[in-house]
């Protein structure tokens, strides 16, 4: 069942990705709501199945740029793996706001990072590069990641999440 | 048995992050081809697509009294330049049947609604609502009314993702509409293009036009890319480096034309 949760978390997140992200960008800087949802996933499923969704996200995100084929499932696969190893599932509950949203903050730091020196380095200025394409949109993926993990109330993701989840194999 | 059962787990873990990683280090070395992904490709951008249009409802509503404005003003210029067009396109048929030259037709084109757009620095391809059904292809040129968009590099049957020209891949051949020096258009990144190729004695000015010259067979020539913003020779080497102002405003672009046609084609 939480399997139909997390697609659709996806779908949503894709939805918003591709469709208003840049309806709410400032000055060029746009959130990554995709980041957000693999991390939301991680966070509660664990590192293994979070591994998983990152990767199949990725690489839907990989044909859908004209980027490096692999760098998206690369990047997201290793940012689910640190997001479901730094949060246990029973931490979980009460700490679906603040502290989840600064892990999704930080990881965002990391997935720009790695995404601009696959993709992007050399585009223009290093400086520049790293402020909008890094250090900026990580800032508005933190500002976002703490709006959804803060403002949604507890009861809500109570609901998304109501069974344990399950194991994988 | 708990404690097996979490080693196991542990690594479980471990397994499906190396299996994650090599899969995606082996496409990021050996699948590097649009061409291997096509089928990926075309699903995901109908999925994607279909997902996406209901929002684009919502682009429409953001800036709206503004952007009337403005097309109410456009309006009027064009209009008035219209009509002094039409005069000399009359003007053009007149002298070429003197000349003896064979009329040309501007190419057919397929209007779309951009839905949606990635937006990643160096890399936001564009999403449009026209695929393949209404007859677009791989490579096709991609415009809106003040100059060149980028080109179609995907198509699903009712979608297709459009390389739009401030992407890091991109790049085109193009030339100064005064005197035809040729170079080549790349994205320098953050508001500006680049014309590089120009040598230093190219007669180069501010404000110049820069246009596709259609010489690289995929967009079609005379397509305005922006105008010389400035010009750097202090580091230049043997060739002048150009900053182009695009005009084209890739974030706020709505309505786009897909060209049914490439530059190795005559125009129907």
């Amino acid at each position: 069942m939480n399997f139909i949760y997390y697609l659709i978390m996806v779908a949503v997140a894709l939805g918003l990705q591709h469709g208003v992200s840049d309806l709410v960008a400032i000055a060029g800087v746009n959130p990554d709501f995709l980041l957000i949802a693999v991390c939301a996933i991680a966070l509660y499923a664990g590192r293994g199945q979070g591994t998983i969704w990152g990767a199949a996200v990725g690489f839907i995100e990989d044909s859908l740029t004209s980027g490096l084929i692999g760098s998206h499932a690369f990047v997201l696969s290793l940012v689910a793996f640190i997001a479901g190893s730094m949060m246990s599932y029973r931490s979980l509950q009460s700490a679906y706001s603040l502290t989840a949203g600064l892990i999704v903050g930080l990881l965002a730091l990391v997935h720009n990072l790695f995404l601009y020196l696959l993709n992007v380095h050399g585009a223009a200025g290093w400086l520049t590069g790293l402020l909008m394409a890094v250090f900026l949109p990580a800032v508005y993926t933190l500002f976002w990641a703490l709006i959804i993990f803060a403002v949604v109330p507890e009861s809500i993701w109570e609901k998304i999440y109501k069974t344990e989840p399950s194991t994988l194999f | 048995m708990e404690k097996t059962k979490n080693r196991a787990s542990y690594w479980w873990d471990w397994l499906i992050l190396l299996a994650a990683l090599t899969l995606s280090l082996g496409a990021l070395f050996f699948a590097n081809d649009a061409r291997t992904l096509g089928g990926l490709h075309t699903l995901n951008l109908e999925i994607v697509g279909r997902m996406t249009s209901p929002l684009a409802k919502l682009r429409g509503y953001f800036g709206l009294g503004g952007e009337n404005r403005k097309l109410r003003e456009l309006n009027a210029v064009l209009q008035l330049k219209n009509a002094q067009m039409a005069e000399a396109w009359y003007e053009n048929g007149r002298l070429r049947q003197l000349l003896g030259f064979k009329m040309t037709a501007p190419y057919p084109l397929i209007a779309a609604t951009v839905i949606g757009r990635q937006q990643q620095p160096g890399m936001a391809p564009l999403i449009v609502d026209a695929g393949a059904g209404e007859g677009v292809r791989v490579n096709m040129t991609v415009v809106a009314a003040d100059g060149l968009v980028g080109r179609v590099i995907a198509v699903s049957p009712t979608y297709s993702l459009v390389q739009s020209y401030d992407d890091r891949a991109f790049s085109c051949a193009a030339v100064i509409q005064r005197n035809r020096l040729e170079g080549m258009f790349k994205w320098e990144g953050y508001n500006r293009g680049l014309l590089t190729g120009i040598y230093l004695s190219g007669d180069v000015r501010k404000g110049d036009v820069i246009v596709t010259s259609g010489t690289n067979s995929i967009y079609v020539p005379g397509l305005k890319l922006g105008v010389v913003s400035s010009i750097d020779d202090a580091e230049a080497g043997m060739y002048r480096r150009i900053y182009i102002e695009t005009k084209v405003d890739i974030t706020r672009l709505r309505e786009v034309y897909i060209i049914q046609g490439s530059a190795g084609e005559r125009p129907r």
